[in-house]
């Protein structure tokens, strides 16, 4: 396990390393700059934002001051020595260029905890959907039960999520008017927007349940638990689900990502204050540091998440060897 | 030792065994898998309504400037949009005029006998119009070439860069599939909607900004990109089975027999890597198709007056309010859609079971 976690740690380095690389590159490849906006600044103030910001230095200095751990300006190391750490490996991603008076920190400060609240409620809602509707048409193949749950199913995977949230807000909020259309603020604003982002993980993990549970449950050693004489409930949730719960639980690092990216889309429909609006946003305004921090985030949050899947998985199938895995 | 001739050798097998041993390695020999996976699809009336539905499809969109629809561009002054009307009640009408955006020669060959053939005549406003007075079906049509052209541009990487990048790195193994598998976990471990967002809104710059026009056009960047995005599980799965081959008895056996490397590759590898490789597909292509919407809402797809299903869904989408339900603006194309995600799941799902592979979520 702490070889596992060693080599992961390892991984987890280079993976930010080239996350930071790769997001600081395009953003300075892209056309245009976050001060060359519509309204054309002065030559003279252009100069001065451009200064302050550090954007007149060499790209490779410039490079070296936001990955960090050294603070390269003159409050930094070479400066006065006041801040001598700064940039992102040091977790410190600077100002924001849009957002003035406003670091990236505060940003994130609080715009992250909406998304992380959305986005692990959307998680916990798909599992606990997603696993019971598989479970119960697993329980009786071929019944009514089952029919419905797999049309179900199959209509949460052909729809994009904004489909899905109209037509949930159409639904729930204009013709029977018991939730809010959109905002923030009250568990009640959370219902809509942490459903239509829920259901089509909800979905695949009903599929992917049912068809493990239905393999399962043909195996040898559930026909000697029914002949020793255990009886159906015993059978399905200490015999069958640890063998069933395996895909979805593999599934659950690539359903994180995908919820983290259908959020972007769900905080828009719901007028959402979370971290995704930032994301298009920033990037679209060449707000370079906001946009490092938010994709930094995002990549440590999928990182992690996905980390925590691979023990899960192992606790669950003890053969799997996480030396091995790593 | 020398008085034995040629002819007087004891026979221990007789023609009879002979015969009997091929027909017992007639009958013994594993069935292709091709031919065993045409048989178990055939069987399924849903696998083949599915592909009927898309070959109907593709042929839809591919022949859409040849049909007398009305012109998707086309902008007539309205008030609001107006609903869909049954084809009985208003048939069609002679007023087309021809508006597109820059079509390419072929498009332009096509439009023309277009014209040639039914004159001005276009067909009514059957699935309704848009604000713009835009005619839905028309949109839809013409949308499902964006939608198709996404889905058939990351098939192409998958098979071209993911089948070969899967297919070394098996085959040769050692430090080479170190070295490319470390670069595809890697790339599976960077969230790829940033690289997405980041590569497309290069090209939303405000034109002062970019000054001159870039080298390539925002759609080619947008096709390239969901290509790029759409390799990664492909290059993985076709290891996986290309390493277990090499393990395998069979493999083995052929090579103790004195195959050569090219055979085996050829008459084992290729066949058994192959049906993989297209369920793989299928099952990629609903969520590229998916993909393209998310990214069209964003307002990072393809370009007005251009149109995808994607980009119809989202207008669809935000037109949706209490007073007044301009449903089929949202039904069209959610509709099309589903019905040819699910037409390619089915297919899939088919073809899963037809080639035997199992049901596991990709990383």
């Amino acid at each position: 396990m702490l070889r596992f976690l060693a080599r992961r740690a390892a991984w987890f380095a280079l993976t930010t390393w080239v996350v930071i690389t790769l997001a600081f590159f395009l953003l300075r490849a892209a056309p245009g700059g976050p001060f060359s906006s519509e309204r054309k600044l002065h030559p003279s103030v252009e100069a001065a934002l451009r200064e302050q910001y550090h954007l007149d230095w060499p790209l490779w200095k410039q490079y070296l001051h936001t990955l960090g751990p050294l603070n390269l300006d003159e409050r930094g190391w070479l400066g006065d020595g006041a801040d001598p750490f700064g940039g992102v490996l040091a977790g410190d991603f600077g100002p924001s260029m849009q957002h003035r008076d406003v670091s990236v920190n505060d940003v994130l400060a609080s715009s992250l905890p909406i998304s992380i609240t959305l986005g692990s409620l959307a998680l916990a809602l798909a599992l606990v959907l997603g696993l019971s509707a598989g479970v119960a048409s697993a329980h009786s193949p071929g019944s009514k039960l089952d029919q419905s749950v797999r049309a179900l199913a199959t209509g949460g995977l052909v729809l994009p999520n904004f489909v899905l949230a109209s037509l949930l807000v159409l639904v729930f909020a204009f013709w029977i008017p018991v939730l809010p259309v959109a905002g923030f603020g009250t568990p009640r604003h959370l219902v809509l927007p942490s459903l239509a982002l829920a259901l089509p993980f909800a979905a695949y993990i009903a599929r992917l349940s049912r068809a493990g549970l239905l393999e399962t449950l043909s195996k040898d050693y559930i026909r000697t638990a029914r002949a020793k004489g255990a009886s159906r409930a015993r059978i399905l949730w200490k015999h069958a689900m640890r063998g069933a719960l395996a895909p979805v639980v593999s599934y659950l690092g690539p359903a994180a990502a995908g919820v983290l990216t259908g959020s972007l889309v769900i905080e828009r429909i719901f007028a959402i204050p979370g971290a995704g609006t930032h994301f298009i946003a920033s990037a679209l305004n060449r707000d370079y540091t906001l946009a490092m921090g938010v994709t930094v985030v995002y990549a440590v949050l999928v990182f992690g998440f996905n980390t925590l899947v691979d023990v899960a998985y192992t606790l669950l199938d003890p053969r799997l060897d996480l030396e091995q895995e790593a | 030792m020398s008085e034995r001739s040629a002819s007087s050798t004891p026979s221990w097998f007789r023609d009879a065994d002979y015969e009997f041993a091929a027909v017992q390695i007639e009958r013994l020999r594993p069935e292709s898998p091709w031919r065993k996976a045409r048989e178990r699809l055939s069987q399924r009336a849903s696998v083949r309504w599915s592909l009927r539905f898309l070959v109907f499809l593709a042929l839809l969109s591919f022949l859409a400037p040849l049909l007398p629809l009305p012109s998707p561009a086309a902008i007539t002054v309205a008030a609001e949009p107006a609903p869909p009307v049954a084809p009985w009640s208003a048939l069609g009408d002679h007023k087309f005029v021809p508006e597109y955006w820059d079509l390419n020669p072929l498009d332009r060959a096509l439009v023309s006998v277009r014209t040639s053939l039914f004159g001005k005549w276009r067909t009514g406003p059957w699935l309704g119009t848009d604000a713009l007075g835009r005619d839905v079906l028309a949109r839809v049509v013409w949308g499902s070439r964006t939608s198709l052209l996404v889905a058939l541009c990351a098939a192409l990487t998958s098979l071209v860069v993911g089948v070969t990048w899967g297919a070394l790195a098996g085959l040769v193994g050692g430090r080479l599939d170190n070295v490319l598998m470390r670069i595809v976990d890697v790339l599976f471990a960077v969230p790829t909607i940033f690289i997405v967002i980041f590569t497309l809104s290069f090209l939303d710059a405000p034109k002062s900004a970019v000054g001159e026009a870039s080298l390539l056009s925002r759609e080619q960047v947008f096709f390239l990109v969901v290509g790029a995005v759409s390799w990664l599980s492909m290059a993985r799965v076709v290891r996986g089975q290309v390493l277990e081959l090499k393990r395998s008895a069979f493999v083995e056996a052929a090579r103790i027999a004195g195959a050569s490397t090219p055979w085996i590759l050829r008459v084992h590898v290729l066949p058994n890597v192959l049906g993989l490789v297209i369920v793989n597909l299928t099952l990629t292509l609903p969520s590229v198709i998916l993909y393209e919407a998310f990214l069209s809402f964003l307002g990072l797809g393809v370009e007005p007056p251009k149109v995808s299903w994607g980009l119809l869904a989202a207008e669809g989408a935000e037109a949706l309010n209490p007073l007044e339900s301009y449903v089929w603006l949202i039904a069209a194309p959610a509709l099309v859609m589903a019905l040819t995600l699910f037409a390619l799941q089915t297919l899939g799902d088919g073809l899963r079971d037809a080639f035997g592979v199992e049901e596991r979520s990709e990383r």
